[in-house]
């Protein structure tokens, strides 16, 4: 129980069955959840159809790149963002095996297109290790001059 | 723990600068219903969600906003770059300038400093998740406007990008909020 009876939450859990609420909305499965793919997703700014909300007539694009490095990375804000919005979603639904399973798949891509990244361009994390220390001078997002 | 990602949520190619919308548009880093506070809204508030589910979504909605906030302050840093000192007077930037330069500092679009005083963080989950929905509808609402101030589509693609998360962010607050007070319902 979350809750007691005053209406206090019960800040530290104290059985297991704490959490097994009789409470079905976001515990059933969602078989049926439906996304966008992954370039769809990330020109709307939203995976989930049923969420999407249009702003007056703007039909979304997906941005222009100027060179290999933006398309390379493109891919990968594409699969993070992907990710991400699985992520938010799992957290409230962690029972969603079907949800699971393509965030995983998502995840495998991320790591190996990443890897990729870093072998033409430098690290993206600081655990990405190359030949010499690039960290510091591989371009930072905010200096656009260099992407 | 943080680690950081050398890369922004969605690509920028702002190519024209814009002196007015950066005056605007700085609003979603240091304004009332910007990033930064969205951030740190969700980070303070994390600490006293009672499950799982709140402690998952309030951490890492927070370190999403924390990426836009770093958007937020790209887009401005590209809008002013090339920018005089005439034009940045013709804007009513020359006051920002005083302070600032062409540097980056959390403020309104009327000046106003960023204040911790712009969230809350009741130690209650029902009022911390009110607000929190509040606060996704109201940074919609910013980006609207901002929408309807801007002509350049490398303005608008962004902009109509973030007023989108914050359409995602709304609706898991309010599927949470939900949750607890059914829960709460069924404890009585």
């Amino acid at each position: 129980m979350l809750f007691d009876t005053d209406g206090f939450y019960l800040a530290e859990k104290k059985y297991k069955d704490d959490y097994d609420f009789k409470v079905s909305i976001l515990n059933e499965p969602c078989s049926r959840l439906k996304i966008y793919d992954l370039s769809e997703a990330f020109k709307k700014g939203n995976l989930f159809p049923s969420l999407y909300d249009e702003y007056k007539c703007y039909k979304p694009e997906l941005p222009k790149c100027r060179t290999e490095r933006e398309k390379a990375l493109l891919e990968l804000q594409m699969l993070a963002f992907s990710i991400g919005d699985l992520n938010l979603y799992l957290d409230l639904h962690p029972n969603d095996a079907y949800a699971y399973q393509i965030f995983k798949e998502y995840v495998k891509e991320f790591k190996k297109k990443k890897e990729c990244f870093t072998k033409v361009y430098g690290p993206l994390t600081l655990g990405s290790l190359t030949d010499d220390y690039e960290w510091s001078y591989s371009p930072w997002p905010w200096e656009e001059e260099r992407l | 723990m943080y680690k950081y990602f050398k890369s922004l949520p969605y690509p920028l190619n702002i190519k024209c600068k814009d002196l007015k919308m950066a005056k605007y548009i700085i609003t979603q880093f240091g304004g009332a219903n910007g990033e930064l506070g969205a951030a740190l809204r969700y980070f303070s508030q994390k600490f006293s969600m009672p499950d799982d589910k709140g402690r998952s979504l309030l951490n890492d909605i927070a370190t999403e906003e924390l990426g836009h906030a770093e958007m937020i302050s790209t887009m401005v840093k590209m809008l002013i770059k090339d920018a005089s000192l005439d034009e940045l007077k013709e804007a009513g930037l020359d006051s920002y300038y005083t302070e600032h330069g062409k540097g980056i500092y959390p403020i309104d679009s009327s000046g106003v400093p960023f204040t911790a005083s712009y969230f809350a963080s009741t130690g209650d989950v029902f009022a911390d998740l009110s607000e929190d929905m509040a606060a996704e509808q109201k940074a919609r609402a910013t980006y609207e406007h901002l929408i309807n101030l801007a002509t350049d589509p490398d303005i608008i693609a962004p902009l109509l990008f973030l007023r989108q998360r914050e359409v995602v962010h709304f609706n898991r607050f309010k599927e949470l909020y939900d949750y607890y007070k059914k829960s709460l319902n069924c404890s009585k």
